[in-house]
């Protein structure tokens, strides 16, 4: 049955025991809303956003400079991607009201009213204390405090103090989409070394520009649930100069694994190559974003919606270099 | 007006939490066999040293012939 009549049945107050037809005679019972479907708490983890989440993670174990045994890999990037999951769904549980006003948001389960939001706030739980416990007992119990870092830094700084109160809510926030490489590298190697933390710095830095080209064509979505991106407080000009800054200061991270020494773990040409062609690619769009100004309202900002794709692009690609040059040059 | 039978939409709704029940369900069982399985492999990793070569040999009844290495 589509999901669209359970909706209608769950309108016209029907649900479980409906009007009671073991019982005719009986007065109506209580209307009871339809239980969630599974599809939507796998929405709730936010795939696509996992998606990325676990392909760095992935990324940072294979280009470790040690192999790993891949029941214990799988098991790392199994628990960093249920991690995540958690993670999402404790955002949408407090996030509720906000995503209802935004279009790009109201169709989740649970602004839609497909989920009671207790069963959002349980699933998160849920998942990030199984993710957590199965990375400490798989893998070690470096990487599972890492994980609870980042799902703490996710849940709590990010969604619930930071986001609501300012600006800078997505450079501080960024942090948190920053860790997955960095415990896929301390699965495989079981310690935390130079070379994990500049990958995270590298998702540090992407992640602000990556996201006020985003804000920048959703602007009015923000302004209108009160969320404080820059360019609802501080203006597009001000947005666009600080995209501009943050892609200039990622191009030298960026190119850093490749001048690393291989004794820390650094990497060869091939990565050099990429990274240099796709930080060169990344601070065109930059500068066609950050020296334009919007041309009235009925602007398509293009400009801005491909530069967004292209950060998303840019850091598949980025990543995927670091593993080909491990394979390749060793 | 709606002129929907109550009965027949009681029905229907009926049928279709228990269909939803029914996939939760199945879909718990898999996440649970999953994980079954998976602390079964990581057990037997662990049991038999991290390397994959360390954990065929010792599937296969050789002698463990590296040493476990400190990182893994």
């Amino acid at each position: 049955m589509a999901r669209s009549h359970a909706a209608a049945l769950q309108v016209r107050g029907f649900g479980q025991g409906g009007w009671g037809m073991s019982q005719p005679n009986m007065p109506p019972r209580p209307i009871q809303k339809m239980p969630a479907e599974w599809r939507d708490f796998f929405a709730l983890t936010k795939p696509r956003v996992m998606t990325l989440v676990i392909f760095t993670g992935l990324c940072g174990l294979l280009a470790a400079p040690v192999s790993i045994n891949p029941v214990i890999g799988f098991t790392a990037i199994l628990c960093i991607a249920v991690g995540a999951g958690g993670a999402a769904a404790l955002n949408q549980w407090w996030e509720a009201d906000i995503d209802a006003g935004m279009k790009r948001t109201a169709g989740r389960p649970l602004p839609a009213g497909r989920m009671e939001r207790e069963s959002a706030r349980d699933f998160g739980f849920a998942l990030s204390g199984i993710a957590v416990m199965t990375m400490g007992l798989g893998v070690n119990w470096l990487c599972a405090a890492i994980l609870a870092v980042s799902i703490f830094y996710y849940a709590v700084i990010y969604t619930i103090w930071l986001k609501p109160r300012t600006p800078q809510n997505i450079v501080i926030g960024g942090g948190a989409g920053a860790f997955p490489p960095m415990i896929g590298w301390c699965a495989a190697t079981g310690h935390i070394s130079l070379m994990p933390v500049v990958l995270f710095a590298i998702i540090f830095m992407w992640t602000p520009p990556h996201f006020w080209s985003l804000a920048l064509f959703v602007r009015t979505d923000y302004a209108k649930v009160g969320i404080p991106m820059l360019p609802v407080v501080a203006g597009e000009a001000v947005t666009r100069r600080q995209i501009l800054i943050y892609t200039i200061a990622l191009a030298p991270l960026a190119v850093a694994p490749a001048l690393l020494p291989r004794a820390m773990g650094g990497f060869g040409a091939v990565y050099g190559v990429v990274s240099v062609a796709l930080s060169l690619a990344f601070l065109g769009f930059a500068l066609w974003v950050g020296l334009r100004r919007r041309q009235g309202d009925g602007d398509s900002m293009k400009p801005e919606k491909r530069m967004f794709a292209f950060s998303v692009l840019y850091l598949f690609v980025l990543f995927g270099a670091l593993v080909a040059d491990r394979w390749i040059v060793g | 007006m709606d002129n929907a039978d109550p009965v027949l939409d009681a029905k229907a709704a009926e049928a279709e939490r228990r269909r939803i029940i029914a996939g939760r369900n199945n879909v718990t069982a898999l996440v649970l066999v999953g994980l079954v399985v998976l602390f079964f492999a990581i057990t037997i990793v662990k049991r038999t040293g991290h390397s994959a070569a360390e954990t065929r040999a010792a599937l296969e009844g050789h002698p463990v012939a590296t040493a476990h290495s400190g990182a893994q």
